[in-house]
């Protein structure tokens, strides 16, 4: 039996005395398939991502990554990319020389880099100060940072922000080269069209906790995405 | 160890700002050590101060060789709260989820940093003061070999100061508000405290710095006198304890803290 790679056991978040962000979320994500990782805003996604990266430390239970918690991980950037945030760099600087500066501290060697600006299209303006970027720009320089180390494991969180709609298809196309090479996707994303495109298993959250997950086919029957997640995301609250 | 020091470095020598902040110092060391000369001379006799007639008057005018010490600390906060005012943070801290390296490179590019700004701060007020001194027909000799002292309270409050940013930056991750209050301490609250309540000012960190420069320029309406302060080598222990209790504040801080 194939074991799964990325595994949320009982993950609990509060924040404060009563702020409960994930609660009690157990959940696995299988190797070489891409997985949806939806909820409502305020679900708990983001929550639950920054704990298995270890961003975040959670209240209780755990989120591991090949049967270890992130900061267990001998090369975290090599087993794991990811992307949470399209600030993640310093607008001061160059696409090229965020590269370099996370490059640096992987002890990954440059010269991968112009190969990522090409597979993110942005090699025309690797000497263009970030700031200038805009949010679909910010999102693929983000994507290259995530893509720096050949990790088998991607971690998005709603990397499809910003990205027009020919950006879209283009982050489409991407996630099914990168789950054909064999690696797992791990994605979040409001945008549920888009999503039954481009999944294989869904997990489902809201407030905080697990609603269901399995293959697309298991949990949406013969409805598409978009009405399941409204049905099981709604319920009790209309 | 020595890939993470020359990412953090990367991050300070690629930006503008970092230069910008150098050359800043280097401009304040040379404008204090003229304006010094300037107003010793001018109107000494007003607060006591001895003219550049005089050794002391002289090693008064040298001493501004260390007085950039407070850009060390800027330095120092820019290098923690830039990580997370862009949020660049996240990505540091997944290349490298070991906190605690992160937090030891920052602190050694922190001190290094710091020295750098020190010493071309030394180089900028050194010139600064020559040419003035050299342009005044009495003018005394330094104290001889005082400029080695100098050199390494330069040196030393650079690096403290460095380190102590990091760990302000840490605690106040607004860097606005980290620098705003930093400066309003260090400036304000300990300049004054140093002048006019020295048995506390001595135990603060420009009271450490003064007492390091061991100024011997006579009683003066604002205790600049060796006697008002710890001796060089108590000065340089507590400092150098400023930077280790900084440091601990630091890890402790970002060992903890979510990153959100």
């Amino acid at each position: 039996m194939t074991e799964a790679v990325i595994i949320f056991d009982e993950l609990t978040k509060v924040y404060g005395k009563d702020t409960v962000a994930v609660d009690g979320l157990s959940a696995s994500v299988m190797p070489g398939r891409v997985t949806g990782f939806l909820g409502p805003n305020g679900a708990g996604k983001s929550t639950a991502l920054r704990c298995l990266l270890g961003l975040v430390t959670p209240t209780s239970g755990s989120g591991k990554i090949n049967g270890l918690s992130y900061q267990e991980l001998v090369n975290p950037i090599k087993t794991v990319g990811a992307l949470l945030d399209s600030r993640g760099f310093h607008p001061g600087l160059t696409a090229l020389q965020n590269l370099k500066i996370i490059s640096a501290a992987a002890g990954i060697s440059e010269t991968r880099i112009p190969e990522l600006l090409e597979l993110v299209d942005l090699s025309y303006a690797k000497n263009k100060r970030t700031k200038g970027f805009s949010l679909g720009m910010k999102q693929r320089l983000s994507l290259a940072i995530a893509l720096l180390g050949d990790p088998e494991i991607l971690v998005l969180d709603e990397p499809a922000n910003g990205l027009d709609p020919q950006g879209i298809a283009w982050l489409r196309n991407l996630l099914k080269q990168l789950a054909s090479q064999g690696r797992t996707v791990l994605v979040s994303s409001h945008q549920l069209l888009e999503m039954q495109n481009t999944v294989d298993d869904v997990i489902i959250i809201n407030k905080g906790k697990l609603v269901i997950t399995g293959s697309i086919s298991e949990v949406c029957g013969n409805k598409s995405l978009e009405e399941t997640f409204l049905q099981l995301t709604t319920r009790g609250d209309l | 160890m020595t890939i993470l020091l020359k990412s953090e470095a990367r991050k300070l020598v690629y930006l503008r700002s970092t230069w910008i902040i150098v050359a800043i110092a280097a401009f304040f060391g040379a404008l204090n050590a003229v304006a010094t000369g300037f107003a010793l001379d001018a109107n000494a006799q007003d607060f006591g101060f001895p003219s550049t007639e005089t050794v002391e008057g002289v090693d008064a005018v040298y001493a501004n060789t260390v007085a950039s010490y407070f850009f060390a600390l800027i330095v120092g906060i820019l290098i923690f709260t830039s990580e997370f005012k862009h949020g660049t943070a996240i990505a540091t801290f997944l290349v490298t989820p070991k906190r605690n390296l992160v937090l030891i490179g920052k602190l050694i590019i922190g001190a290094l940093a710091g020295i750098l700004i020190q010493i071309v701060s030394f180089s900028s007020a050194l010139v600064a003061g020559y040419s003035y001194l050299a342009a005044q027909e009495n003018a005394a000799s330094p104290t001889p070999g005082k400029w080695i002292s100098y050199l390494g309270t330069a040196c030393l409050s650079g690096a403290v100061l460095g380190v102590v940013g990091i760990g302000i930056g840490a605690l106040i991750r607004n860097q606005a508000a980290a620098i705003t209050s930093s400066l309003l301490w260090l400036l304000i609250v300990e300049g004054l405290v140093t002048a006019f309540l020295p048995e506390i000012g001595k135990y603060l960190m420009s009271g450490a710095i003064n007492g390091m420069l061991q100024l011997e320029i006579g009683p003066n309406d604002f205790n600049l006198e060796s006697s008002s302060y710890l001796s060089a080598t108590s000065s340089a222990i507590l400092l150098i304890v400023y930077g280790l209790v900084f440091s601990l504040v630091a890890t402790r801080t970002t060992i903890k803290r979510d990153i959100d």
